[in-house]
């Protein structure tokens, strides 16, 4: 597994590498003191983890990770921060405390590399730049953080400049536009239903026609979602064999 | 309550029971007059005195009445019910000039002649009024009985001496004015009651604000986050720098033994607070290393000059949280103190940006500084945060204290 370290803290980072040294699963392909620099070592690396501090200089670890489109998986590593911790009330990921002891990232470890192999089963592998099902992303609203998995994620819906997410009991608003993120999505997996809904196939429950030729799309959770009659062709072309 | 003695057997203790019990019942009716005086207002308190111990009053003179002449004549009845009244009603202009004259706010050796004094002079009056009651009952032919007026004055007999009146006279306005002495000591002692209850709870109050300001300097002291940041960079020392590591276990040491100690003094000397400061910007120095710069200008002097234990290191602690540590590039941290004439002024220059409305949770340092200030030298301290230049300017200003206060 290829991992960058983030932390503003020279010493920091040397402590945790130093830890990581027997892991020999684990290669630390960059570190970086700043969200900024760790931006762009992410794009070169593309690396599969990232140990994060989440206090930093003008920018917090949360600040970085909602900047990626897609994140890599995430291990926290901070001093104190109850707040921090207790943003991740829901899919909470693991995080380590400084000082690192030793034990606790044993068992960090294994579950970051068992959770590694089950991925290298995975299916579906799409272009670079195109976010599968299996890519996990970072949300935040207000207080509160999650990480989910996109194949979880029901529907997307543009309100305005933002974007409801609906995966779960949650939906959260993130910053975001509704057209950019359909670029970004794999189009066989999520479609464009009208103006403002991109819905997940995989969780469609049944279809229903609807007037002037378009239809209506329950989701499993019993959402309904009305498909423009022109994107009624292309949902008919897409699900017909 | 008897279930409470079930392990007592032997009959002798049945006596030792006994005052347990009484005490016992007498903290329930402690409990219950406490409640009684939260509950009811302290005017309805008042009239509840006023006419139950009037009432009293003139029960008393009916029973009596009742009790050699085994009828009560309807005059008594009226003359009564004419007492009941005129007492309230003197009883409550009495209070309104103790009110005025505020004459509640003395204390007890200053309330006690006033009291004598007001007593008499009622007193006099109320005879004076009683008086007037009969002479108007005579003249108007009201009543049975005729010379009423002069058996106000001590009886029938015509060959009455001069002195037997006066005596006579005086122990009726002495009797009055027993009246009123009683109605004033149960009124003052209420009131005193009720104040020193009052200052009990006030003092309560205070001591618990100074347990909370306590608990918070700790909870301040005890930084969790500088001390996990200390000991992980110190762990990362242990290889790199095992000199330098064991330097920095020595500060943290000196640091955790200092804030506990100087924590409980009122007040400490600069170069002592000063100490504690520098070892926590050593630890901050491993922590930051070349972001981080320090100087430090202190005027020959003020070293012995007092100041309130952890104060500057808050206010340096604050200063490094909110600029240096928010800087990718670090900045420098200037703690200058001066002496101006009476005051002291401490200035900390730190990078940064200050925002005068901090987050939830964020500003609890200073706001504690501030109060401390406040308790100890009221408006003579302050404390001034300003953004200059790019820069936060924090400005500690304190009366010049040397030891001697100590």
């Amino acid at each position: 597994m290829r991992a960058i370290i983030i932390d503003d803290e020279r010493l920091a980072r040397k402590e945790l590498k130093s830890l990581l040294k027997e892991y020999h699963e684990i290669e630390i392909v960059d570190e970086c003191s700043s969200p900024e620099e760790a931006l762009k070592s992410i794009e070169k690396h593309n690396p599969d983890l990232l140990f994060l501090d989440i206090q930093m200089p003008e920018k917090t670890g949360f600040d970085l990770l909602q900047e990626l489109d897609k994140s890599p998986k995430v291990v926290f590593v901070t001093a104190f921060d109850e707040y921090a911790v207790k943003a991740f009330e829901v899919n909470a990921l693991d995080y380590l405390l400084k000082p690192v002891d030793p034990e606790r990232l044993k068992e960090t470890m294994a579950k970051v590399l068992s959770e590694d192999s089950e991925d290298e089963d995975s299916y579906d592998v799409p272009d670079r730049g195109i976010l599968s099902s299996n890519d996990q992303i970072f949300i935040r609203d207000g207080e509160k953080c999650w990480f989910i998995y996109l194949k979880d994620v029901r529907m997307f819906e543009s309100e305005g400049n933002y974007v409801r997410i609906y995966f779960e009991t949650f939906k959260p608003l993130v910053l975001k536009s509704l057209n950019g993120l359909q670029e970004r999505l794999d189009q066989k997996l999520f479609f464009r239903a009208n103006r403002k809904y991109i819905i997940n196939l995989k969780w469609v429950s049944h279809i229903e026609n609807w007037f002037n030729g378009g239809l209506q799309v329950v989701l499993k959770d019993g959402e309904k979602v009305e498909i423009s009659r022109r994107q009624a062709v292309k949902f008919k072309a897409l699900m017909s064999l | 309550m008897d279930d409470l003695f079930l392990g007592i057997t032997y009959p002798q203790n049945q006596v030792l029971i006994f005052p347990f019990v009484s005490i016992h019942v007498s903290v329930i009716i402690h409990v219950r007059l406490y409640v009684i005086f939260d509950n009811m207002t302290r005017k309805g308190f008042y009239w509840l005195f006023q006419i139950a111990g009037w009432g009293f009053l003139i029960f008393l003179g009916l029973l009596q009445e009742f009790q050699t002449e085994n009828s009560i004549a309807l005059r008594s009845l009226i003359q009564s019910l004419i007492i009941f009244c005129l007492g309230i009603g003197i009883g409550h202009l009495y209070r309104y000039f103790i009110i005025q004259r505020d004459w509640l706010s003395s204390n007890v050796v200053k309330a006690i002649p006033r009291i004598i004094f007001a007593s008499i002079a009622i007193g006099t009056i109320f005879y004076g009024i009683e008086i007037i009651m009969v002479y108007v009952k005579e003249t108007a032919g009201i009543g049975g009985e005729k010379d009423t007026l002069l058996r106000f004055f001590g009886g029938k007999e015509e060959n009455m001496s001069t002195s037997f009146v006066v005596l006579r006279l005086t122990l009726a306005i002495i009797n009055n004015a027993l009246l009123f002495f009683i109605w004033s000591v149960i009124y003052f002692g209420y009131h005193f009651f009720e104040r020193s209850r009052q200052q009990e709870i006030e003092r309560l109050q205070w001591a618990a604000s100074i347990n909370e300001t306590e608990l918070n300097n700790l909870k301040a002291q005890l930084n969790p986050h500088f001390m996990f940041n200390a000991m992980n960079s110190i762990r990362a020392l242990v290889e790199e720098d095992p000199v330098l590591c064991k330097k920095a276990i020595t500060q943290l040491s000196n640091l955790l033994r200092n804030t506990l100690q100087t924590g409980k003094r009122k007040l400490v000397l600069i170069e002592e607070e000063m100490k504690i400061v520098q070892d926590y910007l050593a630890l901050e120095k491993i922590r930051y290393e070349e972001r981080l710069n320090i100087e430090i200008q202190l005027e020959d002097g003020i070293e012995k000059c007092l100041v309130p234990p952890l104060l500057l290191q808050t206010l340096v602690e604050n200063a490094i949280k909110h600029g240096v540590s928010m800087i990718r590039k670090g900045g420098t941290l200037r703690i200058i103190g001066v002496s101006k004439g009476e005051y002291l002024h401490i200035t900390i220059l730190n990078d940064g940006k200050y925002n005068p409305k901090p987050a939830e949770g964020v500003g609890i340092g200073l706001k504690n500084s501030t109060k401390r200030l406040e308790i100890l030298y009221g408006d003579k301290g302050s404390i001034e945060i300003n953004n200059v230049d790019k820069r936060v300017e924090t400005r500690v200003i304190i009366p010049k204290e040397k030891i001697n206060r100590l």
